[in-house]
């Protein structure tokens, strides 16, 4: 019996796929006849396309805004709240004519003054002192003869006795 | 690979995230663009698709978790934008895919950036005729000179499958060319 030694092993014990070499020199002339043919795909570039193409890519990121994806629930506050303010601004630009107090009825005025509970203390305070002053109500001079008839027309005989 | 992930570490980090991206333009733009090219075949959709693609890849870094190499990890970015590109164009124009590729091929004859040649132009037409992936295989290897291990992460198929693919399409176009 042969020892194992180093000059008794005669293979090396690798193995290779079946028909491994008749493949690989198919594969291999194959690959040689085609690349004798063409070897370039014929694409070209334009000139300094390469050199431009970094500037094109950064602008390109400077300009894009970032996307805020928005939920369901937002876009309807969004939503609604856009479209409450176009109403307000129709409310507020498209009324026809502005309401000034000339073209409110007196006696309209009168009405609410007289169902609306004021004292005269707080109707005064709405006016400013030189408004009050321009009235001129304390030093106004009526004459005797309004006070006559002011008496004749509104006082009762029983009113004047009291007093 | 240390030099990768602290590459990968300044693209996310928002400090040194622009010059770095710089880095990975100047390092990527030609192979990317090469790669683009061969799937879509006009320099004009390729320029678009590559533009995409980079953005694509500055907005997404922070999603890459470094499973594959951030080389293989662009470039499946730059051949999913190239497919959907070529899908979208095709139902814009409502046109099979093959009708789609013919056209697209028929297209270079009058395009500047083609060379007139008419073995090169027989070549396109032949790569035409193959399936999609086989397409991709053939490019990658015959013009990229892309190793099959690299290959592999970025198509995600064995090595195996890889080289049987190649070696069908050389042979088919081999077949077509000596043929015509």
């Amino acid at each position: 019996m042969k020892k194992d030694k180093l000059q008794n092993i005669k293979i090396s014990g690798f193995n290779t796929p079946e028909a491994y070499f008749s493949k690989v020199e198919e594969h291999i002339l194959n690959e040689v006849h085609l690349k004798n043919k063409v070897d370039q795909s014929g694409f070209k570039v334009p000139e300094n396309y390469f050199d431009t193409l970094d500037h094109k890519i950064i602008n390109r990121l400077e300009k894009d805004t970032p996307v805020i994806n928005l939920k369901p629930k937002q876009v309807f506050y969004y939503v609604a709240g856009i479209a409450a303010s176009l109403v307000l601004m129709f409310n507020v630009f498209y009324t026809p004519e502005t309401i000034t107090i000339s073209d409110v009825e007196t006696t309209s005025i009168e009405n609410y003054l007289e169902v609306g509970d004021y004292t005269s203390y707080e109707l005064a305070t709405l006016l400013t002192e030189e408004e009050l002053n321009a009235f001129n109500l304390i030093n106004s001079e009526i004459s005797e003869a309004s006070i006559e008839n002011y008496l004749l027309n509104n006082a009762t005989l029983e009113e004047l006795i009291i007093e | 690979m240390k030099e990768e992930q602290d590459f990968i570490k300044r693209l996310i980090t928002k400090e040194t995230k622009d010059a770095a991206f710089k880095e990975l333009l100047k390092l990527y733009k030609e192979r990317l663009y090469w790669h683009i090219r061969h799937i879509v075949k006009s320099h004009d959709d390729a320029d678009d698709v590559l533009q995409n693609t980079f953005i694509k890849v500055y907005k997404s870094i922070h999603n890459f978790k470094g499973d594959s190499k951030l080389y293989s990890w662009m470039y499946r970015i730059a051949t999913n934008e190239s497919i959907t590109f070529i899908n979208k164009n095709s139902k814009r124009l409502q046109l099979s895919s093959e009708d789609y590729q013919n056209q697209v091929i028929n297209n270079l004859k009058a395009d500047v950036y083609f060379e007139g040649e008419d073995i090169k132009f027989q070549l396109q037409k032949a790569i035409a005729t193959l399936p999609e992936k086989q397409q991709l295989v053939f490019n990658m290897r015959y013009f990229e000179a892309i190793k099959y291990k690299d290959m592999s992460e970025i198509l995600d198929t064995s090595e195996g499958a890889l080289k049987a693919s190649y070696h069908i399409a050389v042979k088919k176009i081999e077949a077509i060319l000596t043929k015509d």
